[in-house]
């Protein structure tokens, strides 16, 4: 579940990414955040994330209330929230395995769990055969997968994405949304920032749309 | 979905607790050891820089032992009237043994110190030609091990020139303090560099741990963005820092022994000559434990203060 109570966010140069935006994805939901360049898709992410500190308003996310959270709790925010951006940010040093494992890693679990988990989520992104792979023996589309299947191994409750298709093309770009909702069909929250409206269109989803930092429920498009 | 917290299972936590710091340490060893020049060259600055002052500690050591041998030996003459007799000199002798801080009294009678100026070339005529003794009685005391401090033997000085029988005393320990003041001074000055030599190992395993810290930039960014805490980021470089700080000590401790059996021998037939059987001491046990301690400390400090700065900078 996220939501945000008359969240602003205003920058130290002065510039209002966000003014009193207020929204609730209730568990389970999917939400595709849109707008223009500079509306604030980010800065809203990055909030929900802990990643931009909050200085008004009232953000809950998975039973944490980030307003009221110290700082020294985010770790344990981010390990209930899978975030994926438009770059996959992969560690060329590590395996697939190994990037995928990380999450787990730092949980703390068993390496027994860590290989089961890693290798079932594999499966399910289909890049099984290629866990001993090193990012850059793969595709731009694969690497996204990989990025995928890190955020959600650790089981999240929610799930954000900051224009994960931006990379890929059109037949991509669609499968990674199809993925997209398999995580939603198996209960995950999911609200992913996208500004390619025909990839929009292809999904009946709740549509969010941010214009200068004020939030609007958008009316579905045609599919 | 709650946080994963195993603070409520503490056999599992104390596991997981002690399998992370194997993890880090064993990352961390194979972190250095992909780069072995480096890390030698930096633990061989470390050493060099540690084993200076130990060094100059332990030669230091050595010269303050000798310096309370010298000190031990310590004598106070007391030269009695001429007009004291036998009867006197043999009531006041079996008085001193009985004074507090005195350790050993030994009476030369006037006859017997005639007889050792006759065994000195070149002064037996002289002697022979004297119409009589004029030597008095002289008595040479020991100073017992707790009256050492020049405070202590000049009291006592004080209180043997009060008895009646007393001419005069004798105590020659000027020498032995402009040494113990030569060596406080020593000390000082050796504390003083190792002060500024720890500084310097500090800042050379904060630069290391510091350039480690850029090189893994993403890895960190990545890390803090999938839920690592900052004791898990911070730990593997801790582990870094300790192990530069635990084999620059290991190479401070066998330069610092090379070179104490290096000196050794010289050492040794220096003594010989001036009738000494003093031999030079090595680092020793408790030493070696202090050097290496400390240099783990400094190693673990100087990566401390490298991650401390490079996780501020982080926006993540």
């Amino acid at each position: 579940m996220i939501e945000l109570k008359q969240v602003s966010k205003r920058y130290p140069n002065g510039h209002l990414a966000l003014d009193d935006v207020n929204f609730k994805l209730p568990a389970g939901d999917f939400a595709i955040l849109t707008g223009p360049s500079g509306a604030g898709k980010s800065t809203l992410l990055k909030l929900i994330a802990g990643i931009e500190p909050l200085h008004q308003g009232q953000i809950t996310v998975a039973d944490f209330a980030l307003h009221k959270m110290p700082e020294k709790q985010i770790p344990y925010l981010r390990r209930q929230i899978g975030i994926i951006l438009q770059s996959p940010n992969l560690l060329s040093d590590k395996t697939v395995f190994d990037n995928v494992a990380l999450p787990l890693v730092v949980a703390g679990y068993s390496y027994k769990e860590i290989c089961s988990r890693v290798r079932a989520v594999l499966a399910k992104v289909s890049l099984a055969k290629k866990e001993n792979c090193y990012p850059v023996e793969l595709s731009s589309g694969e690497q996204q997968r990989v990025s995928i299947a890190r955020a959600v191994v650790n089981k999240p409750a929610v799930l954000i994405a900051d224009e994960p298709t931006g990379n890929l093309d059109g037949k991509l770009a669609r499968e990674t949304m199809q993925l997209f909702e398999q995580f939603n069909q198996l209960g995950m929250t999911l609200l992913i920032v996208s500004h390619d409206l025909n990839l929009i269109n292809q999904f009946k989803h709740r549509r969010l749309l941010l214009e200068e930092g004020k939030l609007i429920d958008a009316p579905l498009q045609p599919a | 979905m709650r946080p994963y917290n195993l603070l409520n299972k503490p056999k599992q936590f104390f596991a997981l607790y002690t399998a992370r710091h194997f993890q880090a340490g064993f990352n961390s060893l194979g972190q250095l050891s992909r780069t072995p020049m480096n890390t030698f060259m930096t633990c061989v600055v470390i050493g060099i820089a540690l084993a200076l002052p130990m060094t100059l500690l332990v030669l230091l050591k050595n010269v303050e032992t000798l310096s309370q041998h010298l000190r031990q030996g310590t004598q106070i003459t007391l030269y009695l009237k001429s007009t004291t007799t036998d009867a006197q000199a043999t009531d006041l002798v079996y008085f001193l043994k009985k004074m507090p801080g005195v350790s050993s009294v030994q009476a030369i009678s006037p006859a017997q110190g005639l007889h050792e100026l006759q065994q000195q070339a070149g002064v037996d005529t002289a002697v022979a030609n004297l119409p009589s003794n004029p030597l008095p009685w002289a008595i040479v005391i020991l100073p017992s091990a707790l009256f050492h401090s020049t405070q202590d033997l000049t009291t006592l000085s004080h209180t043997l020139q009060q008895i009646t029988l007393v001419d005069s005393v004798q105590l020659d320990a000027l020498w032995i303090e402009r040494l113990f003041a030569l060596i406080t001074f020593a000390h000082r000055a050796i504390y003083g560099l190792a002060l500024f030599l720890g500084i310097a190992v500090l800042l050379i395993v904060n630069n290391c741990i510091r350039s480690a810290t850029q090189q893994s930039r993403k890895e960190i960014d990545v890390i803090k963005l999938i839920g690592g805490t900052h004791s898990f980021i911070r730990r593997p470089f801790l582990y870094a820092g300790m192990i530069y700080g635990l084999l620059g000590g290991i190479i401070a401790w066998q330069l610092v022994d090379l070179l104490l059996v290096w000196l050794r021998e010289p050492t040794s037939q220096l003594a010989n000559l001036y009738n000494s059987a003093f031999t030079l001491s090595g680092i020793g046990f408790l030493d070696s434990c202090a050097l290496l301690i400390l240099s783990v400390a400094l190693g673990l400090l100087g990566a401390w203060l490298a991650v401390h700065s490079s996780l501020k900078s982080h926006k993540l």
